[in-house]
């Protein structure tokens, strides 16, 4: 089950505590195609609000933001290597959580879609 | 807002839109890759009727337009097209034009969307104040300026498959050369529903996508059906202003607002190929003024840099010597590069003078001919080049 977040990132918990992280298919769209990823190599703990990784497309330059204190336990390596596929079902990091999660300021997908309406 | 002849289609195949200049433009359709994929690959149509034509007749059109603008009409030959730009009084380029000759009688000059205003303007004025001046040795009494822009629509066909699904389909024998045009009377051809038209088409081996290709100018109506038929194609798809950015700046073709502009003179935008100094033409005396320079720029292969507008280039370190006009990152070529203007004269100079010291080698021809930009937390470097990357036209071109 995917929470959204208001910055176009979904989250779905995997395994151990930890949560797949993507973007939506709305950011994945407006970006356009992905020409390349950078990842953050020089950090391996996060805080909120931290670019985890950075997509950049012909038109823009997006940013995955940590939805909370985190550390990258593994990285899509196949979209790495190929951006251009890049989907809203494609997770990008798998991050674990370093306190405890509660209260994120997250939605449901039909919450999701509704604010993206509201935003149009 | 202003609406382009494949909107209704746009509409239907979910095109993703922008505002661009007041005009609803397709940024793509699929994608930008997928589109790009397709001009490289086989052939994409355009839809740029937003663009500006203007039709010039009469017995003083060359005289006057050969006033205008700095590339000289009166050598070009009937049936041929030339690239050329409109300078104001300072030198600075009003807008680039494409200029197709029919006769010494008869010109069609196209314009960019974002610039239609002050062209239509600019020739308004000019023309008024020619008519009044008799000491220029022009009699603009003898010209007729008509804005055709609504009822001559235009739309590019580009790829290395382009001319041919053309020819095939118009039954076009001939092959037109580049920069060459040709007026063909619809009546003449196979295809029943373009020969009830009774419309002349007007086909140039012209484009801004470094690849071969054609743009027709007819009716909007017949340029919907052409579009229509040449769709079921399964080779041919619609591309979007996404893609041709990129083909164009991988060609080394300006954008005015970003490459040039009022501020730039042709010979600071590297143009002093269209200005013709062997006959008098408005902004002549300012034209070859340089304080800038623009070079393109090329970062090394597989660098995951794509080189973005405004960005400030440095020399030997932490000298700001410029900024880039335009960037990407080019899918053909695998790295990003960007046209910029280089504002020191002194670096212009090293780069331009191919001294050598006494004994034949190059002075400090490494450190002069490398610049560096910063993208966040990174440093990238690139080579300074001439403006322009790759082209396809005649065969594949690397700027190397």
């Amino acid at each position: 089950m995917k929470q959204y977040f208001k910055t176009h990132e979904w989250i779905e918990e995997s395994s151990n505590g930890a949560y797949f992280i993507g973007i939506s298919e709305y950011a994945a769209r407006r970006l356009g195609d992905v020409v390349f990823i950078e990842q953050m190599e020089d950090q391996s703990t996060f805080i909120a609000g931290d670019t985890l990784m950075i997509l950049e497309s012909v038109k823009a330059v997006g940013d995955v933001y940590a939805p909370f204190a985190c550390e990258v336990v593994s990285v899509n390596e196949k979209i790495v290597k190929m951006p251009e596929e890049l989907t809203g079902e494609d997770w990008l990091l798998e991050i674990k959580p370093l306190d405890s999660v509660t209260e994120l300021d997250s939605m449901h997908d039909t919450a999701y879609e509704a604010y993206l309406k509201k935003e149009a | 807002m202003q609406y382009p002849i494949l909107h209704e289609l746009n509409l239907k195949l979910g095109a993703n839109l922008v505002d661009f200049h007041g005009w609803q433009m397709p940024v793509f359709y699929s994608s930008i890759l997928n589109e790009y994929n397709a001009v490289r690959e086989r052939a994409a149509i355009f839809d740029v009727s937003h663009m500006g034509r203007f039709l010039f007749t009469g017995e003083a059109a060359l005289a006057v337009l050969n006033y205008l603008t700095t590339n000289n009409l009166s050598k070009l030959k009937d049936g041929k097209a030339l690239y050329t730009c409109l300078l104001n009084e300072n030198g600075g380029i009003i807008d680039d034009l494409i200029i197709y000759k029919f006769s010494p009688e008869k010109f069609l000059v196209i314009n960019n969307a974002g610039n239609h205003q002050p062209v239509f303007d600019w020739f308004s004025e000019k023309l008024s104040e020619l008519k009044k001046d008799t000491s220029l040795n022009v009699d603009a009494a003898e010209v007729f300026y008509e804005d055709v822009t609504a009822k001559l629509a235009q739309i590019a066909v580009q790829g290395p498959l382009a001319k041919a699904l053309v020819n095939k389909y118009l039954g076009l024998n001939e092959d037109i050369p580049y920069f060459s045009f040709k007026s063909i009377e619809l009546k003449s051809l196979e295809n029943e529903l373009l020969r009830a038209s009774n419309e002349d088409l007007i086909i140039s081996a012209t484009g801004y996508t470094g690849e071969a290709g054609y743009e027709l100018y007819a009716s909007p109506e017949l340029l919907r059906i052409i579009v229509s038929d040449l769709l079921k194609h399964g080779e041919i798809v619609l591309a979007g202003l996404g893609a041709r950015d990129v083909l164009r700046l991988e060609a080394g073709y300006c954008l005015h607002g970003n490459d040039i502009s009022l501020d730039t003179t042709p010979y600071e935008a590297s143009l002093d190929w269209v200005v013709k100094l062997d006959k008098e033409f408005i902004g002549k005396s300012k034209a070859t003024a340089r304080t800038k320079f623009l070079r393109g720029l090329m970062f090394p292969v597989g660098e995951k840099v794509l080189p973005r507008v405004g960005t400030k280039i440095y020399a030997l370190g932490d000298k700001e010597v410029g900024y880039i006009t335009s960037g990407t990152f080019s899918f053909i070529l695998n790295r990003g590069i960007a046209l910029a203007y280089l504002c020191d004269l002194d670096l212009i100079q090293s780069i331009m003078s191919t001294d050598t010291s006494k004994d034949g080698t190059l002075l400090d021809a490494q450190d002069l001919k490398t610049v560096s930009i910063k993208v966040r937390r990174d440093v990238f470097s690139a080579s300074i080049v001439e403006p322009w990357f790759y082209r396809n036209i005649k065969g594949k071109e690397f700027n190397s």
